[in-house]
Order: structure tokens, then C-alpha cells, then sequence
């Protein structure tokens, strides 16, 4: 059955697998990446659930699955979401996101494989930050010190502390997760004072094999001397 | 942490207009509130409305199987398990015995259904639940069906919110 009157239609989805390291979570952690069509048009790829009240978030399998039946789950019920064109049932539009965890992508893989970065940006006032201890025995850092003596150029002379990290690379994925626990812990209510967001960046260069698919172009055109 | 056990299941169908309607009714109780033996339990209204419509409220309580704040007979269940089993509900034609539903519609003061019910001519009062305020709407017993309309005008409220059950037998 197919319905072109709905108003989103779900193309694609991928799940992201970060890196298998200790004290992020019970399991192993993800970002979900979804491909939808709004009233017929095309929208670039985004990050799903990546954000809850201004702070980066990792998804489990558990909260990915909470977060949908919340959302896109019910709209397929109302035929307000289809996927492929077609109408489908709850379960088994759970069962396809199910799916995408069990065949989850390699961070690193992400960039030969989508052309997509995948980024964290953190954001705060470091005044309030300085003092900020880690509890965590597996943390790469004991305190915020630690976390400006590996990551100097986060320090900037306005006062603020501004870090973008590429969770492809060794040991980002944990950092970022360590350093915003303790952003987050340091600044307490004054919650405009720490930021974190996660960024899927397409990558701008043009991969090499594609280099000799380009078309000659025609003209008639004398080229000037 | 304290989670919700649900025992039993039963689908109350009515027809409206040549559509049917269904109030899904549950026996359920958190798990550490009883005595030693037996955790209390008791039937009440937890989704309303058209197959449509309670299929996609019981898509939001299967969020809470997947933390396992809900366990349907007290053991693990996965989110699709869950609607399946509501779905399976629904869709079967039997008839469950001895059930019934009435309206007992108990809504927030301010809520735009109640400029609806006042619309309907249906009288109301002030009252309170937990120590919270709200306003019971008496809905005449042979008017009890546009209780549905309810549920089509404000997809906010739940079936707890406008109708209780009663007769079905305990576990």
C-alpha cells in the first residue's frame, strides 16, 4: 500500500556505532542518522535525538527504541510517517531501526562510507569550569585542569572554553562524553553556561575515484590566449 | 526503583457512528505497593478511542517496556512485543465478559475541553485528586458514547482522564 499524500516519508536511516570503551555506558552507545522526504522534497541527513536540553547526548539501543515510540512511531500509526512511500506498522518500523543497531556503522567508517563527520562541540564559561573534578575511575582526565593541558587551544582569551572534537578519532568519543559530564556537573543550574551539541558535517573534499567520472565539457568556444 | 506490572488485558468494544470503539482496560499496580506476598492491583482505563487511536497510545506505553518501567506479567518486554499484544486485542472478536465502562470525565481547570462540554450542556464541578484541582463533567448515561468525541478533539487526554471501568474479575 502506498500513500503520496503523507506529509513525511522516511528514505534512510543509519545507526552509528561509537567506540566500545568503558564508563559511557552499561552496552555500547550510538548516534542515529535518519533520510526523510517532507511533502515530497528531500531534506539532508540529520542526527536523531542528538541533544536533550542543550547537552550532547549518546543513545543506547534502549533509548533510541524509548525515543521513537514517542515520536515517529506513533506518526506511522496515523500514516503521518511512511517509510518508502509506503505505510507501515509500528512494530515493524521499530524493527527496521532495530535492524539499523544490530548493522551499526563504525564511527570511523562513517567518512569513507557517507562522506559525513561526525563532530561535538563544547561550550562554556571557564570560570566556572577550572574547579571541575571528574568521579569517574575510567575518565582519561581527573579534572578540568587536565582537560585544558591536553586540549590548549580550547582556551580562549574571552574567558570561554570552546572544543570541537571529531568522535572519529582515537578516544574523542570518550573524551567529549567525560568532558561534558563534568561541564555539565561544574556550571549546576546555570545551565546557558555549558553547552554541547553533536554535528553531522558532510565533507566538503571530492573523493578521488570520482575525479576521472567528470564529463569533458563541450564548446565551441575559442579559449582566449 | 519501582516499576508497573500489568496482569490482565481487556478490550471493551463498542460501535459509534458504525465505527468501533474500544476502551482497552488494564489490571496493573506498581510492584512494591502490597504486602508480601501479593503486589495491589486493580482494572482500570488506560487507552481509548478508534483501533487507530489506541494502537498509537499503546506505542507510547510500550516506551516504557523498553526501560522496563513497565513489565507486562512482571517479566522483561520488548516495545514491539507489546504493541503486538494490544494490536492482537483489538483485532480479536471476542467479546469480554462481564465488563463494562462508564464515563467519569475529571479534567484540569482551564482545559479547552471544557468550553466543549459547556458547549454540550453538560454540567460540571469543581473537585480535587492527590490534592490536585480539577473539574468532574457529569456526561447524562445516554449520552455516555460522545465521550469518544473527546478523545477525537484532544489527543492530550487519556482514557484514566475520561472514563473508569468495572466487573471485570481480579487476578
Amino acid at each position: 500500500m502506498t500513500n503520496s499524500s503523507t506529509e513525511v516519508d522516511e528514505f534512510g536511516r543509519l545507526v552509528v556505532r561509537l567506540p566500545d570503551e568503558p564508563a559511557i555506558s552499561r552496552g555500547p552507545v550510538f548516534v542515529a542518522l535518519l533520510w526523510e522526504a517532507e511533502l515530497g522534497r528531500p531534506r539532508p541527513a540529520r542526527l536523531l535525538y542528538s541533544s536533550r536540553c542543550d547537552r550532547m547526548v549518546y543513545l543506547s539501543e534502549g533509548c533510541l527504541v524509548q525515543a521513537l515510540c514517542a515520536d515517529r512511531a506513533q506518526e506511522v500509526v496515523d500514516g503521518s510517517r511512511t517509510v518508502d512511500g509506503r505505510l507501515i506498522a509500528p512494530e515493524a518500523y521499530l524493527k527496521l531501526w532495530r535492524r539499523a543497531v544490530a548493522q551499526a556503522l563504525p564511527v570511523h567508517r562513517l567518512g569513507l562510507l557517507h562522506n559525513f563527520q561526525l563532530l561535538v562541540h563544547m561550550r562554556g564559561t571557564l570560570e566556572l569550569l577550572r574547579e571541575a573534578r571528574c568521579y569517574w575511575d575510567t575518565s582519561p582526565f581527573t579534572c578540568f585542569r587536565e582537560v585544558l593541558q591536553r586540549y590548549p587551544q580550547a582556551e580562549r582569551q574571552s574567558g570561554r572554553f570552546e572544543l570541537s572534537l571529531d568522535l572519529a578519532t582515537d578516544g574523542a568519543a570518550r573524551a567529549a562524553w567525560h568532558i561534558n559530564t563534568m561541564g555539565s556537573q561544574a556550571v549546576g543550574c546555570e545551565m546557558q553556561a555549558w553547552t554541547s551539541e553533536l554535528e553531522l558535517r558532510p565533507i566538503a573534499s571530492v573523493r578521488q575515484a570520482d575525479l576521472f567520472d567528470v564529463e569533458p565539457v563541450e564548446t565551441d568556444d575559442v579559449l582566449p590566449h | 526503583m519501582s516499576y508497573r506490572i500489568e496482569y490482565q488485558w481487556a478490550a471493551l468494544r463498542t460501535t459509534v457512528a458504525g465505527e468501533a470503539r474500544f476502551v482497552i482496560a488494564v489490571e496493573g499496580g506498581d510492584n512494591n505497593i502490597g504486602d508480601a506476598r501479593r503486589a495491589a492491583r486493580r482494572w482500570e482505563a488506560c487507552m481509548i478511542g478508534s483501533a487507530r487511536q489506541v494502537l498509537k497510545q499503546a506505542v507510547g506505553f510500550a516506551a516504557s517496556c523498553e526501560s522496563e518501567m513497565l513489565r507486562p506479567l512482571g517479566r522483561r518486554c520488548s516495545a514491539e512485543a507489546y504493541i503486538r499484544r494490544i494490536r492482537c486485542l483489538i483485532e480479536s472478536h471476542e467479546q469480554t465478559s462481564g465488563g463494562l465502562w462508564f464515563p467519569d470525565v475529571n479534567l484540569l481547570p482551564g482545559h479547552p475541553a471544557l468550553s466543549f462540554a459547556r458547549d454540550m450542556g453538560w454540567p460540571s464541578e469543581p473537585t480535587s485528586r492527590f490534592g490536585c484541582s480539577e473539574v468532574h463533567v457529569e456526561i447524562p448515561p445516554q449520552q455516555r458514547e460522545l465521550v469518544f468525541q473527546l478523545v477525537d478533539r484532544f489527543s492530550d487526554l487519556r482514557a484514566w482522564h475520561l472514563v473508569k471501568v468495572d466487573g471485570l474479575l481480579g487476578s
